[in-house]
């Protein structure tokens, strides 16, 4: 791997999102809201005070930061389908793995805003209040968000860019539905209980479902990335 | 349709250009091969292009020229042989080698939603010896704005965006696959200037697949020719034309010389065959009536491309 390479796959990338995010592409308008929604919504739960409303705009704020930023890398593929800069990656002179490296890097970036969003929507919800909960919420958009882009990066790299949108997106849906229905067949008091040991279980000082979750999409980000070199290594452009 | 022999000429590794010294090679092709699942194979294809010189690759459409340039550039992995460009491997030192080459596809590769100064500072990005001021120079001989966004280009100014990309990197060699198309005439003959004195110092090279042959009669040292996927010539191209004839007549003329025919095509007043030079004399030594004519690129495709007999499917 060569960091220079990487670099420049990485601020490439970044060049397709800012221009498919001006106004020649999907527009500022649309970016705007993207960014302004979680912020509604945690306006809005602040306002509300009560659990009744804090815990389901917390809960959209979270899966809703989980989902964009775990989506932007597979978005990349999407936008270079729709623009032809896929063929761009021909002539570059940066070699495929160097080019997974990028992507993956530039996945990364957009969960890490992603996350410090949610500390910002956490403190205006919780401030000064479950301070554990704002850096638990900011944890689970890092850890859940990078295990979602683990799974959908090499679907971008192994399928033509619609039909891989379409599987991140049915992925989605599917780990939505799978959370849903764990909320609705356990009992509410069985429920609350595993609620409680998620966010309260410490081993010493330290907040070890975190390090675990933490620990988990690191080494799925690690070996997603192999299977996209795999994968890319192989492809006719 | 009768495929007619190829005549294959393939250069020496070390040729004699422009001067006595030995030059070295822009690009060596050896033996590719190529095949697809559908059925289409490429090759071998064998040839090599003198460092100093511009090569046009010609071929009907679907004879394999985007995916030799494909395999050129490892976008895709071919089955057997070898490339270097520039004396390295294309494989095995593809940064390397794509770090001096510059690429024009027959569509832009530059996002619809980018400027065309977005458009420079991404090739930038890519290449450390991005040189703005040349990127600029090319800007305003082309009539292209900085501010303009790239899906309100026509094909053709998005055309001459590459080429200006491709022009101000100090690539040694250029690797344009039908860069012409959509340009017109007055853009054309800008682009083939800018290719000649693009070689002119005897350091870089061009590679460029075309359709309209006009271009290649004015601005190609060497040619190669595929055809259904085959090889069929690569050299100079005053040879290539020089070494075939046209022969005309009419139809009740046309059965003596079948067994030279490289190419026929049959009118309701006569014929026109493709022959190589040297059985012209024999030729027209047995029907003096035969009128022999030279020929040009387009006739050479055109005729190595029908059969070779009187089939009515020939019939115009």
């Amino acid at each position: 791997m060569d960091s220079k390479q990487i670099n420049k796959a990485f601020r490439i990338d970044i060049y397709k999102i800012l221009a498919w995010s001006s106004g020649k592409g999907i527009g500022s308008g649309s970016v705007l809201l993207l960014v302004g929604l979680p912020l509604l919504f945690a306006i809005v739960a602040r306002i509300g005070g009560n659990d009744g409303i804090t815990g389901p705009m917390s809960g959209g704020i979270t899966g809703l930061l989980v989902a964009v930023s775990g989506m932007m890398g597979i978005m990349v593929f999407s936008y270079e389908d729709q623009t032809g800069t896929a063929k761009l990656n021909g002539p570059l002179p940066v070699s495929r793995v160097n080019q997974v490296v990028g992507r993956y890097a530039f996945t990364l970036l957009a969960i890490v805003i992603a996350a410090l969003l949610q500390v910002i929507c956490g403190l205006v919800i919780y401030m000064p209040h479950s301070m554990g909960a704002v850096a638990g919420l900011a944890v689970t958009v890092l850890a859940v968000g990078t295990i979602y882009a683990s799974l959908t990066l090499p679907i971008g790299y192994r399928f033509p860019a619609t039909k891989a949108m379409g599987y991140a997106l049915l992925l989605l849906v599917a780990l939505g539905a799978i959370m849903v229905l764990i909320g609705f067949t356990m009992p509410e008091s069985t429920l609350n209980r595993v609620v409680h040991f998620v966010t309260t279980a410490k081993l010493g000082p330290f907040p070890w479902i975190a390090i675990i979750g933490i620990i988990v999409a690191v080494v799925m980000f690690v070996l997603s990335c192999r299977l996209s070199m795999h994968i890319y290594e192989r492809k006719e452009l | 349709m009768t495929q007619s022999s190829p005549t294959t000429v393939k250069q020496d590794t070390q040729v004699v250009a422009r001067g006595t010294d030995p030059q070295p090679m822009a690009l060596s092709v050896t033996d590719v091969k190529k095949s697809y699942g559908s059925g289409f194979s490429l090759g071998p294809v064998t040839f090599d292009l003198p460092m100093g010189y511009i090569m046009g690759l010609i071929g009907p459409n679907g004879a394999g020229k985007s995916t030799l340039i494909k395999l050129i550039l490892n976008m895709i992995h071919r089955d057997a042989g070898s490339i270097s460009v520039l004396g390295l491997d294309n494989r095995a030192d593809e940064v390397k080698v794509k770090e001096q080459l510059g690429v024009v596809f027959d569509t832009s590769y530059f996002s619809t939603y980018w400027t065309v100064k977005m458009a420079g500072q991404v090739t930038a990005t890519m290449y450390d010896t991005w040189n703005q001021a040349l990127f600029e120079q090319y800007l305003d001989r082309f009539g292209l704005e900085m501010k303009k966004v790239v899906k309100d280009l026509s094909r053709g100014m998005q055309m001459k965006l590459m080429i200006a990309a491709a022009l101000s990197h100090g690539a040694k060699l250029l690797i344009l696959d039908e860069p012409t198309s959509g340009l017109d005439v007055l853009a054309r003959d800008e682009l083939m200037d800018i290719l000649q004195r693009y070689v002119e110092d005897g350091q870089h090279s061009v590679l460029f697949s075309t359709h309209i042959t006009s271009d290649l009669e004015r601005a190609a040292d060497f040619i190669t020719y595929i055809t259904q996927g085959q090889l069929y010539y690569t050299g100079p191209k005053d040879e290539f034309e020089d070494s075939f004839r046209v022969v005309k007549g009419s139809l009740d003329q046309a059965a003596g010389i079948e067994p030279y025919v490289v190419g026929l095509r049959r009118f309701s007043t006569g014929f026109e065959a493709l022959v190589h030079r040297e059985v012209v004399d024999k030729i027209i030594g047995e029907t003096p009536e035969l009128m022999s004519e030279p020929v040009s690129i387009d006739d050479i495709i055109r005729l190595t491309n029908v059969a070779k007999a009187f089939p009515d499917a020939n019939e115009e």
